[in-house]
């Protein structure tokens, strides 16, 4: 190993470009598995994803730990609160509008109408029944459209 | 690679362009790892860089061993 002084560049910036590309890579990663067609090579840049996204976070923990990366100063609590209170408050206006729009009563079960995409209606898998599907990526996926019961 | 192994298809002309971007990725981060480790005089740096570029060499080896599976299943042919 050189001495210091005869170094090309100081060991911070040299792992700071390091830290750099493996943030670009994960980037990369993850379009590559979004955009695959394959299950194999889908699951091939998932897994890399993960691998390169560990590998990003060993590196910044080492730099801080070494005080090569300045973490920027916290922020206050007040700030946080005033944060947590417009989310709370968009939370409420969209679950409101989430149940209006679900309520609608040509997809309503309650009303005893088995209504199914051969009829012509479109429908979205909204309904418990509905709430998982078959899918290569695993044998059962989270379904974002499932109304909580 | 996956229990779905029976579903694995032809690569697509895009799968393929980001499998040789990926390798060339791994291939530079390697180097990268390589050449910082031949100048830092820290051994904490220098051992920190050895695992790092033994993680990149293992992605490499996982993509090219992809490319090799997906060698017999490429249509020999250029398909409408």
């Amino acid at each position: 190993m050189p001495h210091k002084s005869q170094q090309f560049l100081p060991d911070k910036d040299l792992l700071y470009t390091i830290l750099a590309d493996l943030k670009r890579t994960v980037s990369e990663y993850t379009t590559a598995a979004t955009e695959a067609n394959c299950v194999a090579v889908r699951q091939l840049f998932t897994d890399l994803t993960n691998r390169t996204l560990t590998l990003q976070g060993n590196l910044y923990y080492f730099m801080s730990q070494h005080n090569m990366y300045e973490t920027p100063s916290p922020v206050q609590q007040k700030e946080v609160q005033k944060q947590l209170q417009s989310s709370q408050k968009m939370l409420q206006q969209t679950s409101q509008l989430v149940k209006q729009k679900f309520a609608h009563p040509a997809h309503s079960q309650q009303h005893g109408q088995q209504q199914h995409a051969s009829q012509g209606h479109h429908q979205e898998p909204i309904h418990g029944h509905h709430a998982a599907y078959y899918s290569p990526y695993g044998a059962h996926v989270y379904n974002p459209y499932q109304v909580q019961q | 690679m996956t229990h779905f192994g029976g579903q694995m298809q032809p690569l697509t002309s895009k799968e393929l362009e980001y499998v040789v971007d990926c390798l060339t990725n791994e291939d530079l981060l390697l180097k990268q790892c390589a050449a910082a480790a031949s100048q830092t005089s820290n051994q904490a740096v220098y051992q920190f860089l050895a695992q790092e570029a033994n993680a990149h060499q293992q992605h490499y080896n996982m993509l090219h061993e992809s490319l090799q599976q997906h060698v017999q299943l490429a249509p020999a042919q250029p398909q409408g």
